[in-house]
C-alpha cells in the first residue's frame, strides 16, 4: 500500500464526503505543520494513463473549488504518512511560501504559433535539396547554418511575443512561467498567475492584444489549477 | 476573500487560427513529453536509444554551431570546411539510419529535465 499524493492546500479545508481519486479510490487528508495533503492509499503506485491523469486532476480542482492549491506532480507517491509527514516538514517554510503565491488565484495559457519564417522555410527547402543530392562538406555546414539561423530567429519573435503579451496583461497577473520553444515544434506557451477575481479582465486584455497585434494562431485556455506555479521562481 | 471566488469550469478558446493548427502541434509535440524509464525488456532498448542518440544530437548541435561560427569567421580553410561538413554529414546520415532501425523522430530527440528544462 502506497500514499499517492495530490495537492497541498492550506490546512483547514477538507475533501468533500464521497470524493475519489485514483481507481475510486477515497481522498482523505495527512496534515503537517499548517499544511494539508490530499491523499489517497493505492496498492500499486498507479499507472500513467489518461484516465488516472484526470484523475488526478479532478481531485485538485476539488480543492480549487474550495482554496487554490499546490498541485502535487502525476504519479508521487510515499511509502506511509509518517514519510509523507516527514517531507512536508522539511520543506515547511518553502511550502508555506509557495502556497501563499498561489492564494486566491489560478492559471491561464496562451499558447502561440509562431510562424514559419524565411529562414525556417530556406532551411526545409536546402533539407529537401540535401535528400536529393549528395552534397559537399560545405553546402553541409551552409546547411546547419540555416538550421541555426531558423531556431535562433523563432526563438526571439517568442521572445518579442512575450514581452508584448507582458505588457498588456502585467498590471492583472502575479507571476509569469514560459514553457521553452521545443524545437522542431512551434509553440511557445506562456502561463499566467492571475487573481480569481481578476480573470475576466485577463481575459479581455489578452483579447486585446490578440486582435491589435498578432496573426499567428492563438489559444487561450484556463482557469487552471496552478501547475505551472509550484516550483520557486525563478530570478 | 478572493480565493472564495469561484473559477468555474475551464474553457479553451481559440482567439485567432483554427484548433487544427493545435491539435497538430500538440501531435508533434507528444513524443517530447517526459517519460519513465520503460523496465521491459521488448523495449528497454529503445529508451537506452533514444537517451544515446538525444546527447549525440546535443554533441553535434554544440559542434556544428562552432564550426559554422569558425567558417564565417575566415578561419577554416577551404580543406577543413570540406572536412568537418563531411564528418558532420556522415554523422547525420548514420543517425538516420540509427533513427530509423529504433523508430524514432527528430522530435523524439528531446528529454524533459523537469525544473531544469528540456535537453535540446
Amino acid at each position: 500500500m502506497t500514499v499517492y499524493l495530490y495537492c497541498l492546500v492550506a490546512s483547514g479545508h477538507e475533501p468533500a464526503p464521497g470524493l475519489t481519486g485514483l481507481g475510486g479510490a477515497p481522498v482523505r487528508v495527512v496534515s503537517a505543520d499548517g499544511v494539508d495533503a490530499w491523499v489517497s492509499d493505492l496498492h500499486d503506485a498507479g499507472r500513467a494513463t489518461v484516465a488516472h491523469a484526470r484523475a488526478h486532476d479532478a481531485v485538485v480542482r476539488a480543492a480549487m473549488a474550495q482554496e487554490t492549491p499546490l498541485p502535487a506532480r502525476f504519479g508521487q507517491t510515499f511509502a506511509d504518512d509518517g514519510a509523507l509527514c516527514r517531507s512536508l516538514r522539511e520543506r515547511g517554510s518553502v511550502l508555506a511560501e509557495r502556497l501563499a503565491r498561489v492564494r486566491g488565484a489560478a492559471e491561464m495559457t496562451v499558447r502561440l504559433l509562431v510562424e514559419p519564417s524565411s529562414a525556417e522555410a530556406l532551411a526545409s527547402e536546402q533539407r529537401s535539396l540535401s535528400a536529393a543530392h549528395p552534397s559537399t562538406g560545405r553546402a553541409y555546414l551552409a546547411l546547419a547554418r540555416a538550421r541555426q539561423e531558423a531556431r535562433a530567429e523563432a526563438a526571439r519573435r517568442a521572445d518579442f511575443l512575450q514581452a508584448r503579451l507582458w505588457q498588456c496583461v502585467a498590471g492583472v497577473v502575479r507571476e509569469e512561467a514560459r514553457t521553452p520553444l521545443v524545437w522542431p515544434a512551434r509553440s511557445v506557451t506562456l502561463s499566467h498567475l492571475v487573481a480569481r477575481d481578476a480573470l475576466a479582465t485577463y481575459r479581455l486584455a489578452v483579447q486585446r492584444f490578440v486582435e491589435r497585434e498578432l496573426r499567428q494562431p492563438v489559444l487561450l485556455s484556463g482557469p487552471w489549477a496552478p501547475y505551472s506555479f509550484t516550483e520557486q521562481p525563478r530570478g | 476573500m478572493a480565493e472564495r471566488t469561484p473559477v468555474g469550469q475551464p474553457d479553451v478558446e481559440v482567439l485567432r487560427g483554427s484548433a487544427a493548427a493545435f491539435e497538430e502541434e500538440l501531435r508533434s509535440l507528444a513524443p517530447a513529453l517526459p517519460e519513465r524509464i520503460n523496465a521491459d525488456p521488448e523495449h528497454a532498448e529503445n529508451g537506452l536509444a533514444k537517451l544515446v542518440l538525444t546527447l549525440i544530437a546535443l554533441l553535434r548541435d554544440v559542434l556544428e554551431h562552432q564550426a559554422v561560427r569558425r567558417m564565417d569567421g575566415g578561419t577554416l580553410r577551404d580543406d577543413e570546411i570540406e572536412r568537418l561538413g563531411l564528418a558532420f554529414k556522415r554523422l547525420d546520415e548514420r543517425m538516420q539510419e540509427l533513427k530509423a532501425i529504433f523508430g524514432l523522430t527528430d522530435e523524439d530527440l528531446t528529454i524533459d529535465l523537469g525544473p531544469l528544462g528540456r535537453l535540446r
